[in-house]
């Protein structure tokens, strides 16, 4: 129920039960007042009838004495005076003992007029006289018979005010019942309507205080309910996830962006002018060819490549053949220095080539097979790249039958949060390299079972990558104003 | 939520009991409405007659016994009955009452003749206004009254007589007798049935006859007297319904057990008596009948139908062993 609706419900329900109760009161009243009323107004009749009998009793005989004209009128007045109660008596609606009583009355009434009528107009004076005497004994049976309706009527009447007595104690008594009740009940509603407002609004105010210090905890809100705060309240409820989604999309976005940095840097950390070591190489490689020193024209040349793809754009993701091409590079220089002690092998599924992946993600563990692997044996070192399809996963796989790695270091490598780091100085070992890679995986696809790696130590290290294929993504290529690079091959 | 419950259980208490104490309120004023609205009632405007029925004396209960009658027949009939009647045997008043109903206009009166030329005036004056007068218990001879309804007091003297004579095998049987009023016609024709028979026999005589006024006490005072004047009287005769008591209390005091006493009516002392062998037996009547019959020979009246202007209701009587037996 809406506040609105509660409002109008509850407030007119309340003044309409109040008013009941006075309507009632007023109503009873009302009907007694009446009763009371229409008793007196016949008792009044009652009494008005045999005054006005006595009257024509008098004037009858004052005619009869001194038969005049104006005496005449005065009795013709009285009797017209008669008649007019006599029908007004007549119309009186009484209880059913009394109506009998009532009907032989007003019967009465006219047996006394007519009497009056043939005593005032008899022509002999002692049939006058007799009719007179009839009339006058009329008045008295009417004098009597008039206490006694007067009689009835009240007697008839007490039983009905006895109990009437009895309904107004009932009423006295139930009067403050009601005062003390309605008092109660507008108390508790009023309670019952302001709480079902103020109890949400303390609730709503309390998150955002919450709120403006920073605290997006949607807790303190009010439970769901249909009124107008209810729709408030889940519209903040609403707000706040909205808020924390974003706030944690945000942070993700800022780490990957800090990862990228730090490559950057890391890039940098030559402290060579990258371009300048790229134009430099590029000049060297077609010397040497000119001094016609082709094998180390063509070192130099993947030098430069590899140069020059740590200075394209990083922050953008690559083709995997690019990436492949890259380490392809990489493996050509380090064939050339380690020589027969390295024999590097290729499984490569071309179908996979177009995937798109972060850049600087494979060479990077390449290295590290080289660098931690295979570097310190005489001979025999294999490294071997697979990059194949497997279900709907690429799968990356880079191998080394080198110096391995215990679990521990294995764990540590794998984990979610930075370890300490305990000896920034030691660059190539192990780990920074391969950690920035591994992150960087994993927010790019926002999965943390991303790689794998499989090592014992003394028999060689797997790193394996399970690349989800992502939907193609159309790759942009940096420009690039650098020195044009030869390629015999 | 359990306290958001508990304050909508609240308001729903409340408002039951509030609802309570208002249909309360209503209640009291239906009662009051209902209570008032009799007085003023008179839906029906009183097409019924009115009939007056005028007793000999109101709260006696041989005439409340004919009022029963009365209503019964008058509510059979859709008539109105108003009975009425002096407080103490007043036949002044009665006469009053009657011409108070004839101002009042009745449609028809219901009486206790009272055997003067002044009641025979009132019901001819009744007559010629067109209102019926029936005379029940006793009758008003040679007035225009309409018809009598009530008991044949000359055969109810007879029976009386005749259960004397029954019970008198030797000669010798000295009869003492009550009567409520030596004027009341009713009383004269019961004692000259009871005259006729007791003079057609021999061995039986009536030693003396007076007045008890229907009055207990005076009945009483009056059977000791006849007792004290005549004391072979054998037998007691009570020709009004308060006489037989009277001389049974009389006769305990002063000759237990050796006067046979003969009553009239059934009231309840009588029957009592009666069971204790005071009383030998009584000659009922049927008041509740004589009521009932005057208002339906008033019906037929007024539907034009016109019967017999004397009609007797039997009569019965009430020995020791009726009164045992139910």
């Amino acid at each position: 129920m809406t506040l609105r609706k509660k409002l109008l419900l509850f407030i007119p329900l309340l003044v309409l039960l109040t008013n009941g109760v006075t309507f009632f009161l007023f109503e009873s009243s009302k009907t007694v007042q009446h009763s009371y009323n229409t008793m007196m107004d016949r008792m009044l009749l009652y009494t008005q009838s045999v005054q006005i009998a006595d009257d024509n009793v008098r004037a009858l005989y004052t005619y009869l004495l001194n038969p005049e004209e104006n005496s005449r009128l005065a009795l013709q007045q009285q009797q017209a005076a008669l008649d007019q109660i006599k029908e007004r008596l007549a119309i009186q609606q009484t209880e059913a003992d009394i109506a009998g009583v009532l009907q032989g009355y007003v019967h009465m009434l006219e047996t006394f007029a007519e009497q009056e009528q043939a005593a005032g107009t008899s022509e002999s004076p002692t049939g006058a006289l007799s009719y007179y005497e009839d009339a006058e004994r009329t008045s008295s049976f009417i004098r009597e018979e008039e206490r006694r309706l007067i009689d009835l009527e009240l007697s008839a009447y007490e039983p009905v005010y006895r109990s009437i007595q009895l309904e107004i104690v009932r009423m006295d008594w139930l009067g403050p019942a009601v005062f003390i009740i309605n008092t109660l009940l507008s108390i508790v509603l009023a309670l019952w309507i302001s709480r079902s407002i103020t109890g949400p609004v303390d609730r709503l105010v309390l998150t955002s205080q919450h709120l403006a210090k920073g605290h997006l905890d949607a807790s303190y809100l009010p439970g769901r309910s249909n009124d107008e705060l209810g729709i408030l309240s889940e519209a903040f409820r609403h707000m706040i996830n909205d808020l924390n989604d974003l706030m944690s999309k945000d942070k993700k976005r800022l780490e990957s962006e800090r990862l990228v940095k730090e490559l950057e840097l890391q890039a940098l950390q030559s402290q060579i002018n990258p371009h300048f070591l790229f134009n430099t190489l590029n000049v060297l490689s077609k010397l040497a060819l000119l001094e016609g020193a082709d094998q180390t024209s063509d070192l130099i040349v993947s030098m430069s490549k590899l140069i020059r793809y740590n200075l394209s754009q990083l922050d953008r993701p690559v083709t995997l053949g690019d990436e492949l091409r890259h380490v392809q590079e990489y493996f050509t220089i380090q064939q050339a220095r380690f020589r027969s002690r390295v024999e590097i092998r290729q499984q490569i599924d071309e179908s996979v080539l177009g995937m798109l992946i972060p850049a600087l993600t494979i060479q990077p563990l390449a290295e590290n097979a080289f660098v931690h692997g295979v570097e310190r044996m005489e001979s025999g070192g294999i490294i071997q790249l697979v990059m194949e399809q497997s279900g709907e996963d690429v799968r990356i796989t880079i191998t080394d039958n080198g110096a391995g790695m215990s679990t521990a270091e294995r764990d540590a490598l794998l984990a979610i949060q930075d370890p300490p780091r305990t000896a920034p100085a030691k660059k190539n070992s192990m780990g920074f390299g391969t950690r920035n890679v591994i992150k960087r995986l994993r927010l790019f696809y926002n999965r943390s079972d991303i790689v794998r790696i499989e090592s014992e130590p003394g028999r060689g290290t797997s790193v394996i990558l399970l690349l989800p294929k992502p939907s193609v993504l159309e790759r942009k290529g940096g420009p690039i104003h650098d020195v044009p690079s030869i390629n015999r091959r | 939520m359990t306290n958001r419950r508990r304050w909508n259980i609240g308001v729903i208490l409340l408002l039951i009991v509030f609802v309570y104490v208002l249909v309360q309120f209503y209640l009291s004023t239906e009662r009051i409405r209902s209570l008032v609205t009799p007085l003023e009632a008179g839906d029906k405007n009183h097409p019924e007659l009115q009939i007056a029925l005028i007793s000999q004396e109101l709260d006696n209960p041989f005439w409340r016994s004919v009022e029963q009658g009365a209503l019964a027949g008058a509510a059979q009939y859709h008539m109105e009955l108003q009975y009425m009647g002096p407080f103490r045997i007043d036949a002044e008043e009665q006469m009053k009452l009657l011409e108070k109903a004839i101002a009042s206009k009745m449609d028809g009166i219901i009486l206790q003749g009272i055997g003067t030329e002044q009641d025979r005036l009132l019901i001819e004056k009744a007559n010629t206004l067109g209102i019926p007068v029936i005379t029940v218990d006793t009758d008003e001879p040679g007035s225009k009254r309409l018809a009598y309804v009530g008991t044949n007091n000359t055969y109810a003297g007879q029976e009386i007589g005749r259960l004397i004579a029954e019970d008198n095998k030797a000669p010798g049987g000295v009869i003492g007798i009550l009567v409520g009023s030596k004027e009341a016609p009713n009383q004269r024709l019961r004692l000259e049935g009871l005259q006729s028979v007791i003079s057609a026999r021999s061995g039986l005589s009536i030693a003396e006859v007076r007045a008890s006024n229907i009055s207990r006490l005076q009945a009483a005072q009056q059977a000791e007297l006849m007792l004290k004047e005549h004391p072979e009287i054998n037998y007691m005769v009570g020709l009004s319904s308060l006489d037989g008591i009277g001389m049974a209390e009389a006769v305990a005091r002063i000759k237990p057990g050796g006067v046979k006493i003969y009553a009239f009516d059934d009231l309840e002392d009588t029957l009592t008596a009666i069971q204790h062998k005071q009383i030998v037996s009584s000659i009922v009547q049927q008041p509740s009948q004589m009521g009932y019959k005057a208002i339906s020979i008033l019906n037929d009246y007024f539907r034009g139908q016109t019967g017999t202007p004397e009609q007797y209701t039997p009569i019965s009587v009430i020995t020791g062993k009726e009164v045992s037996a139910p």
